[in-house]
């Protein structure tokens, strides 16, 4: 079926790659469009440097291309196409020796954390206040930098890629559960943060 | 509705993720009412992830982007061999069964032609130089032994008689050695080259019955009648 070029920004990822698959340069155009800065971002949250951004970024479109025929439709797009960024990611700090700039997971266990309901229940000083978050995006990007890198990447592809649990889960390699609890945790952790940071500052 | 009713940790922030069933949602929705200490932790929960919504993205420099577009590009191209296997098959089984056509078609063609002595008959024959030795001969050993005897042989020599009586004579031996398609491109093409050859009464004489020992009648009658032309003049 022939499309518009007015039609491509309303079909589903899926969709479009599919379409590409079967030769459709527009739609790839149109992926590239919607995932650029997301998986830029994702990528520059591991390397730090734009020089190495842009080539894991080459080299993780070039592996979709010439793997486009092992997608699955019964995965999203997204997921599939995330796996392939931090695989890429790893393998390239691994094959640099770089750090991975994310907290190391050593020493870390979600199940030490204090519950949701006790932080629910603690006190606040200032209890009857409307909050509100005047923050900038250099401290928003430092404070994701103090989660523990699953946390961090759970909270990023939740937030900012707008991925559902189900898919953090497949590309993360757990259970959409597993996501969700990481989820919990990175947000709770984000929020005692930004308390003791006093950046949550009375709206009125 | 249940007054005392608190909800866990989890149903909480499946409240906050919009997940809950609708009747714990109204129940949790009283509860915050009474607890606005928990609202104000969801509450910024939410605040949180707006902030981070409006995170500004990064973007790759536009030369990257046109490196990953011709890579998408290259990638769609397929391959020789694949290309062959994109032809649908009813059309790869026509190409098949025409090239068969044509190598059939040339061999069939080759080998009338091969079959039928004059079609291939060269409007010039090549004749073999006749190797020629007085010396071997009966007649003439005893000349040519003879010191001081010049002997004038016209088979030796290379005027245009000679060359013409040594491809008599040698299409009088294929002939006699029953090569009666190469003796009658011989007979033919001495009779093109000379029409007045001075032996052309008993070249045609054998020349016929070289046709005839091909079973070649029409032609052999047309030579008949020639050499009665021949005669009648003579």
């Amino acid at each position: 079926m022939d499309l518009e070029d007015k039609d491509y920004p309303h079909i589903p990822n899926e969709i479009l790659f599919n379409r590409y698959r079967g030769g459709d340069l527009k739609a790839f155009n149109e992926l590239l469009k919607r995932m650029k800065g997301l998986i830029y971002t994702l990528i520059m949250s591991y390397v730090h440097n734009h020089a190495q951004a842009d080539e894991i970024f080459q080299e993780v479109f070039f592996k979709v291309c010439k793997n486009k025929d092992q997608f699955r439709e019964s995965v999203s797009f997204k997921s599939w196409l995330v796996t392939i960024t931090k695989n890429t990611c790893i393998d390239q700090l691994r094959r640099k020796k770089h750090a991975y700039k994310m907290d190391s997971l050593d020493g870390h266990n979600d199940d030490d954390r204090p519950a949701l309901s006790e932080k629910i229940a603690t006190p606040d000083p200032t209890p009857d206040e409307n909050l509100a978050i005047q923050i900038e995006n250099k401290e928003l990007e430092d404070l994701l930098k103090q989660l523990p890198a699953e946390q961090s990447e759970t909270f990023y592809l939740k937030v900012v890629m707008e991925m559902t649990f189900e898919e953090i889960g497949t590309s993360m390699d757990c259970s959409s559960n597993t996501a969700k609890s990481r989820y919990r945790y990175a947000l709770d952790t984000l929020r005692g943060i930004v308390k003791r940071k006093k950046l949550l500052e009375k709206a009125v | 509705m249940d007054k005392n009713f608190t909800p866990s940790k989890e149903q909480l922030f499946d409240f906050h993720l919009g997940i809950t069933d609708p009747a714990l949602s109204r129940q949790i929705d009283a509860y915050l009412a009474q607890n606005p200490e928990a609202k104000k932790v969801l509450s910024e929960f939410s605040h949180i992830e707006t902030a981070f919504t409006e995170l500004p993205l990064q973007h790759p420099q536009d030369h990257v982007l046109e490196q990953v577009r011709k890579q998408a590009a290259k990638q769609l191209k397929p391959r020789f061999f694949e290309r062959l296997l994109l032809i649908p098959r009813t059309r790869a089984a026509a190409w098949v069964v025409m090239v068969f056509v044509v190598i059939g078609l040339s061999y069939g063609l080759h080998e009338l032609r091969s079959s039928n002595p004059y079609y291939n008959a060269p409007s010039v024959a090549k004749i073999p130089p006749i190797k020629f030795n007085p010396a071997e001969s009966n007649g003439t050993a005893s000349l040519a032994a003879v010191p001081g005897k010049k002997i004038i042989d016209p088979l030796t020599t290379d005027s245009p008689e000679a060359a013409e009586l040594k491809a008599y004579m040698k299409a009088k031996l294929l002939y006699n050695q029953k090569n009666y398609v190469e003796a009658s491109k011989l007979f033919n093409h001495i009779m093109i080259t000379n029409p007045e050859f001075d032996k052309r009464v008993e070249l045609y004489t054998y020349w016929i019955d070289s046709l005839e020992q091909l079973g070649e009648h029409g032609l052999a009658t047309l030579k008949k009648e020639e050499l009665h032309k021949i005669q009648e003049v003579k």
